[in-house]
């Protein structure tokens, strides 16, 4: 592969991610969970569904009543 | 490409947006939001599964970041209680004080012996700005069954434990049990909630326990039990 096309690939998915951490780690102070964790996204391909895979089933501290 | 191998990529792809789908529905369910806008953020991968509108996938190509945005930073039906507390308070005790808890709000607790007597509620009791006594009570009974907790604020309307001072926002924070604990957690208010002189983020809870000092606002309370 153009090694320019490689960067421009790599680089894209760079900024996505960036992008995509943002608000992720967000959501996880709100969930009260560590934010950290959002950084997981940028794990290519299994990435986005450990992330929402520890928000689905962990208790959501900051939930009402310290669960949700 | 061999179709053989078309199809098995596909189905890999739906599967994997399937799994997405379903762990995105439940988190939007836990935010208090319907289940079906946990479809949302995968429109475009499902678009790109239909072979020949794949171009309409790729011009949704934002819909998840944007979603991600609108999702992280917009109110979530979970932050906001309704104002129907447990039955009525009787005694209207606190009626010559500045700060008095929202009538129905929380019930009181029954009289007991002096012998029997043990802690049965936390107390944040302090002086707004103007030298009035602010007292709010809450009786474990009533945390624990309502596991929202209650509201802090300076809004009858919206907040059931009211502090009638101007630094204190009209939904300022929120008071509830988590994991046997009393907590606070600010609602993104405008001067702000500190738990011993650290100010809080917005909507990240902080445990309290007796002795600390809470300030609401300009409005400095003491935890205690009693």
């Amino acid at each position: 592969m153009n090694p320019f096309v490689l960067l421009a690939v790599l680089g894209g998915y760079a900024l996505f991610c960036v992008l995509m951490i943002v608000p992720l780690w967000r959501v996880y102070g709100r969930a009260g969970l560590t934010p950290g964790l959002s950084l997981l996204f940028a794990v290519p391909v299994a990435g986005p569904l450990v992330v929402l895979l520890l928000l689905a089933f962990n208790d959501w501290p900051a939930a009402p009543g310290g669960r949700s | 490409m061999d179709v053989g191998l078309e199809i098995a990529v596909r189905l890999l792809v739906a599967a994997y947006v399937g799994v997405g789908v379903w762990l995105t529905i439940i988190v939007i369910q836990k935010a208090g939001f319907t289940w079906w806008w946990g479809i949302a953020p995968w429109v475009p991968s499902i678009f790109w599964m239909v072979p020949g509108i794949e171009i309409v996938g790729v011009l949704a190509a934002p819909v998840p970041l944007i979603f991600a945005y609108v999702f992280a930073f917009i109110a979530w039906p979970t932050d906001r209680y309704g104002t129907s507390g447990p039955a009525p308070h009787p005694g209207g005790e606190a009626d010559d004080m500045a700060l008095t808890q929202k009538p129905g709000a929380i019930a009181a607790a029954p009289l007991r012996d002096y012998d029997d007597m043990q802690p049965t509620s936390w107390l944040l009791t302090g002086f707004d700005e103007g030298g009035r006594v602010v007292r709010l009570e809450l009786p474990d009974e009533d945390l624990q069954t309502r596991r929202e907790g209650y509201i802090v604020g300076r809004s009858p309307q919206s907040s059931e434990l009211l502090i009638a001072d101007d630094s204190v926002s009209r939904r300022h924070a929120r008071v509830f049990l988590r994991g046997g604990r009393l907590s606070i957690e600010d609602l993104g208010s405008a001067n702000g909630t500190t738990v011993g002189g650290v100010i809080l983020q917005p909507h990240e809870p902080q445990t309290i326990d007796k002795g600390d000092t809470v300030e609401v606002g300009a409005v400095r309370l003491t935890v205690s039990r009693g």
